[in-house]
């Protein structure tokens, strides 16, 4: 009936990125160039997730990454590295959010497509297909709850227990946004591409 | 939440599918999930939908490409800058931090690759060449048999594991073992476990570190190293 799903490992810490982290810790900026390297496209995607804009996403990275630089040292055992780079990510985000006057639920379909990306200029833009800029459009108009949801379960493919501690909510919670989060996608989708059919 | 939000799920394993379409559940809930999925259409149905949802996704993140190469050299920019007038000032320190015993190694190695050690060096090589080949040349008296010696084992330096409690920073670990004078072997490893070394024949230093026992918050264990020493 159905296929059997791929086993990951299991939410286990990873001793050798905590051996980065120790070593960044203690002053070596080549342990902290092979951790950048780990996670900095994980860091950068999540942000640009969060905050939907690149240029602001760029910015997210660079003090993400310094702040894992000067807080190496607080980095408690127990925890996954991923899961706590992720976590001042996700902190330095809603900061950034929190300045920014825009409302992503403001945004038009039209500028909704495309996540912004000035460098990338227009005709990088037009070459998106229709399946993608409407899926963009319908994630960007999620709430930022479910959209962060739907990114750690099905981009960054973290187990529960992990979200729970990212979003320090209980793992119940994470199930259900998650839940809701596909049944609203699923509905904009519907929507936009009704909105969208010729008539 | 909106009215949507509150409505009950009638099957709760629903809500791990996506769980289990990435791979990350446990066995128990994966056993769970499949035995429900071969009774429930409306399930098989949903696990279909997620896994396109995630296809759709990993085409979405596809298609945004990569970070700009920019960052990387912003970043390094930042920490190398950070770094140099602190090594200035203070080797092997950073503002705000204490020395921590692999910053002191990695400095001592740094000052052996130093230029300014090589003359005085040098000279000291040469002349001690010159002691050796002026020893060579003088008589050689024999040595009686009483006058052999037995020549014993050096003394090992002794290594701990100290297990640290759950939630201890890195920074604190450092610290205390600073203040042990112990030097880290290995780790610390994801269960807050480091292999020391203690310097031989050191047994105030033994006793410092036997001392943080009474430290029930700090330390959880202290006792002869479980495994080989290694970074994990």
């Amino acid at each position: 009936v159905t296929e059997p799903a791929p086993h990951r490992a299991s939410a286990a810490p990873d001793g050798s990125e905590i051996a980065l982290v120790a070593a960044t810790a203690a002053g070596d900026t080549l342990a902290f160039e092979r951790l950048y390297r780990l996670h900095e496209r994980r860091v950068w995607r999540y942000a640009v997730s969060m905050v939907q804009d690149r240029a602001v996403a760029d910015e997210l990275v660079v003090d993400t990454m310094l702040a894992v630089w000067q807080g190496a040292g607080g980095f408690r055992s127990g925890s996954r590295v991923s899961t706590w780079i992720l976590g001042i990510t996700r902190h330095k985000a809603l900061d950034a959010g929190r300045r920014s006057a825009r409302r992503r639920n403001d945004i038009a379909l039209d500028d909704a497509g495309e996540i912004v990306d000035e460098a990338a200029g227009p005709a990088r833009i037009a070459e998106q297909d229709d399946k993608n800029r409407l899926f963009n459009a319908a994630t960007a108009q999620l709430s930022a709850e479910h959209r962060e949801a739907l990114h750690l379960a099905f981009v960054d493919g973290l187990p529960y227990d992990e979200i729970a501690q990212l979003l320090d909510v209980p793992e119940n919670t994470v199930k259900t946004r998650i839940h809701y989060a596909k049944r609203k996608l699923q509905d904009l989708l519907v929507r936009l591409t009704q909105e969208e059919a010729p008539y | 939440l909106s009215d949507q939000d509150r409505k009950p799920d009638p099957h709760p394993v629903a809500l791990l599918l996506p769980g289990y379409q990435a791979g990350v559940l446990s066995r128990a809930q994966v056993v769970a999930v499949e035995e429900h999925l071969a009774g429930c259409p409306e399930c098989r149905a949903e696990l279909q939908s997620d896994r396109e949802l995630a296809s759709r996704y990993a085409a979405a993140d596809a298609a945004l490409g990569d970070p700009p190469a920019r960052l990387f050299s912003d970043v390094m920019a930042n920490v190398k800058a950070e770094v140099r007038p602190a090594r200035a000032a203070a080797p092997g320190q950073r503002p705000g931090r204490s020395p921590a015993p692999l910053a002191r190694l990695l400095d001592a190695c740094r000052s052996l690759l130093s230029p300014a050690w090589a003359p005085p060096v040098a000279i000291a090589l040469l002349l001690a060449q010159f002691g050796l080949l002026v020893g060579m040349r003088a008589p050689h008296h024999d040595v009686g048999e009483t006058a052999v010696t037995t020549r014993g084992l050096a003394p090992q330096a002794a290594q701990l594991e100290i297990v640290f409690q759950p939630g201890v920073t890195v920074g604190t670990v450092y610290e205390t073992l600073a203040a042990a004078h112990a030097r880290l072997v290995a780790g610390p490893t994801a269960e807050g476990a480091v292999t020391v070394e203690l310097p031989p024949g050191d047994g105030e230093a033994f006793k410092r570190l036997m001392a943080l026992r009474d430290q029930p918050t700090l330390i959880k264990r202290i006792g002869p190293p479980a495994t080989t020493p290694g970074m994990n």
